[in-house]
């Protein structure tokens, strides 16, 4: 056993020092400059070239990962909502429509924009990839009424949906199989332009998504929703964890080189 | 007191109750778990149900009468948890895997496999596009069991494998910003008024298991 | 044919129609593929409730049998009942304040906070098991750090490369590494799909046996 493995034999002490990193940049707030990646200014342009007239597909599970995939969702339809895009809001999971409520009430959308003329909730639609590929084909085969109860053929924003090419983009907000599947369904057969926001565990495999072209912009986590942020200029709850982040970041990275300076001195001393 | 006074208080409880097994296991964080596990799943059946009925009962019952048919499929996949019928059980849920998964492979052999492929083919004009073809043909490799991995084509598959351990520390790293995140919301959370003054509470109580503990008297444990 | 295979040509039948739908331009299958969708998503709707039913059925018989930690047992299924009821009382209606301020508080919260103990764990691993015993795990760590430099940007003020050298790792992890799992996925889906369809992977379609 090395002196480090004695040393934090009982981790709760690691725990405390973990918890004080992470609540000092909270109390004392730290400035940090946040430049912007690709993958976010792709996202952010792509909304930013849309035209007014166009519609896009917003759909995922922004209630699920509260702390990371809601940030991203208010962010994006705050965009959206300032470019006068229409809206079409699917909800990816049962706990998602209380969170759309909660988001348009955030940033008081049925004040600004016209229900189902300027924006829609489709309610959530169970059936995983079989019913993004039922939409996908045929928008009406799969759903006819909005989450109130509403005829879309009599809504003005959808009344002219056929399919998803009707569509100028879909937006994915998740962390699950759902970006792929909307990749596979949308993208694939139809062309139709995907980007992706994700918590970041999700984003090393839509990189190679990214790099190979198929996605047009990623929001990564936490991190993505602060930049993304910055470029809509509301600073919201994404910039405000980036401290903390930083510094619990550090924190693992001086764990990691004491542990292997620990490692290798016992590989030095035979024991290892 | 208001609704938003007392849901910080209550965020505030459910927080330090599910932080409390960094000390130790603890009968209020097995209680917050179930709570949690309870309304959860309380969620799901009451989106299920209103779902069923707009999706299914109601256009059954305007004239569409073929949806019967996915509303007896749907209740009969319960019978998967009966040892006698579950054979009826496995009907709709196969239907659902068979369906899903046809939908999938033609995706996937789309956007993974040749997509994967045409992003490989790349100008080898400057050595970071020769790393990246280098490192992902060696790296598929590593998945080829048709040959015996020995001698070169060992070799090879070991350098497959370094690019593989890439990916899988980008993986880490990105877990962890994950889980920092969901720390710094729920900590964010539990500094807000009135929340913060459950801290106290709890630190006493901990205080106290602790000495209490140090003093030789333990708590009855569960059987 | 035995009744109780009749699961695996229904497989069978669903996905051939759904792999002809895509290949074949035919207006008929492309018609029942489309019934199928639909159908799917009322029967996904009605097992919705299947989660419950099982997790239900475990704790409703800890109790019963008196078991190890029934009490909390009590507590899934009071919670469960209680929150049922409020669903009932706002008519199924979740975007209502009544439910969004019981399941925000406890639901929403209580799991960003079981989520969140798992950095703790991660950062005490960090210290005591993430260590470099061969070229292998070295690698891994090595690439961990230099991604962290992308992700923190504390990093771009401890020096202007850090985030540079961050982001051309995760670019090569991305290209190399991932894009190869990526492709085995692919072709394990597509494998595992028809499998799946010709009825040599029954496991897959929902048995015990």
């Amino acid at each position: 056993m090395s002196w480090l493995d004695k040393v934090t034999r009982d981790p709760r002490p690691l725990y405390i020092i973990t918890l004080i990193v992470l609540v000092f940049p909270l109390i004392n707030p730290i400035a940090l400059p946040i430049p912007i990646s690709d993958w976010t200014r792709g996202m952010y342009d792509f909304i930013e070239d849309m035209a007014p007239e166009e519609r896009i597909l917003l759909t995922g599970h922004w209630g699920y990962r509260y702390g990371e995939l809601y940030p991203q969702f208010l962010a994006v339809l705050e965009h959206c909502a300032r470019k006068g895009v229409k809206i079409v809001i699917l909800d990816g999971s049962p706990e998602t429509p209380t969170f759309t409520q909660a988001a348009f009430k955030e940033l008081s959308i049925p004040e600004r924009l016209e229900y189902g003329v300027d924006y829609i909730e489709l309610g959530y639609l169970p059936g995983g990839e079989v019913m993004i590929a039922g939409l996908c084909a045929n928008f009406y085969s799969i759903v006819q009424k909005d989450y109130f109860g509403n005829l879309l053929s009599e809504m003005e924003i959808t009344t002219d949906i056929k399919d998803i090419r009707d569509f100028a983009a879909v937006i994915v907000f998740t962390g699950s199989a759902d970006s792929q599947s909307w990749l596979n369904q949308a993208y694939a057969p139809y062309g139709v332009p995907v980007g992706h926001s994700l918590y970041a565990a999700k984003v090393v495999d839509s990189e190679a998504y990214f790099r190979a072209g198929a996605i047009f912009g990623i929001i990564n986590g936490l991190r993505g929703s602060a930049e993304y942020e910055l470029l809509i200029n509301r600073p919201g709850v994404g910039a405000s964890m980036m401290g903390s982040a930083s510094l619990v970041h550090l924190l693992v990275i001086f764990a990691l080189a004491l542990g292997a300076v620990a490692f290798l001195q016992q590989k030095m001393q035979g024991r290892a | 007191m208001n609704n938003e006074t007392i849901g910080l208080l209550i965020q505030g409880f459910i927080i330090l109750a599910a932080f409390s097994i960094l000390y130790k296991d603890n009968p209020v964080f097995k209680f917050t778990e179930n709570l949690y596990v309870g309304i959860a799943l309380a969620n799901w059946v009451i989106v299920g149900m209103d779902r069923t009925y707009k999706l299914g009962i109601k256009p059954a019952m305007a004239g569409n009468l073929l949806l019967v048919i996915p509303l007896i499929l749907g209740a009969a996949s319960y019978l998967m948890y009966s040892r006698k019928y579950n054979w009826i059980g496995r009907i709709p849920l196969s239907m659902m895997a068979a369906l899903g998964l046809a939908f999938s492979a033609r995706g996937l052999m789309t956007i993974n496999f040749i997509g994967q492929i045409k992003a490989m083919m790349v100008p080898l004009t400057n050595w970071e596009n020769v790393l990246s073809i280098v490192g992902a043909t060696l790296a598929i490799l590593y998945f080829f069991y048709s040959v015996e991995q020995k001698g070169p084509m060992g070799s090879l598959t070991t350098v497959g494998r370094w690019f593989l351990m890439l990916a899988m520390g980008a993986f880490l790293s990105q877990s962890l910003f994950m889980y920092c995140t969901n720390v710094i919301g729920s900590v964010q959370n539990l500094l807000e008024p009135p929340a913060y003054m459950l801290i106290p509470v709890a630190v006493a109580l901990v205080a106290i298991d602790a000495v209490v503990s140090k003093m030789g008297i333990y708590w009855r444990s569960s059987k | 044919m035995e009744m109780r295979e009749i699961y695996v040509y229904a497989a069978f039948t669903m996905g051939v129609l759904g792999l002809l739908e895509y290949f074949f331009n035919v207006p008929f299958i492309g018609a029942i593929v489309g019934n199928f969708q639909n159908w799917i998503v009322i029967m996904s709707s009605v097992m919705l409730g299947m989660g419950a039913y099982n997790n239900l059925s475990f704790n409703i018989s800890k109790i019963k049998n008196k078991r190890r930690g029934w009490a909390y047992s009590i507590v899934c299924v009071v919670s469960f009942v209680l929150m049922m009821l409020l669903g009932l009382y706002v008519k199924l209606d979740i975007q209502r304040p009544e439910w969004f301020f019981w399941y925000n508080n406890i639901a929403t919260t209580a799991s960003s906070a079981l989520w969140a103990i798992a950095l703790f764990y991660i950062v005490s691993a960090a210290f005591r098991a993430m260590r470099p015993r061969n070229l292998d795990a070295a690698i891994l760590l090595m690439s961990a750090v230099l991604v962290i430099f992308n992700n923190a940007p504390v990093a771009g003020a401890i020096h202007p490369a850090l985030p540079a050298i961050g982001a051309w790792t995760f670019k090569l992890a991305a290209e190399t590494g991932m894009r190869a799992l990526l492709i085995g996925i692919a072709i394990g889906v597509t494998s595992l799909g028809l499998r799946v369809i010709m009825g040599r992977e029954k496991r897959a379609l929902g048995g015990f046996d």
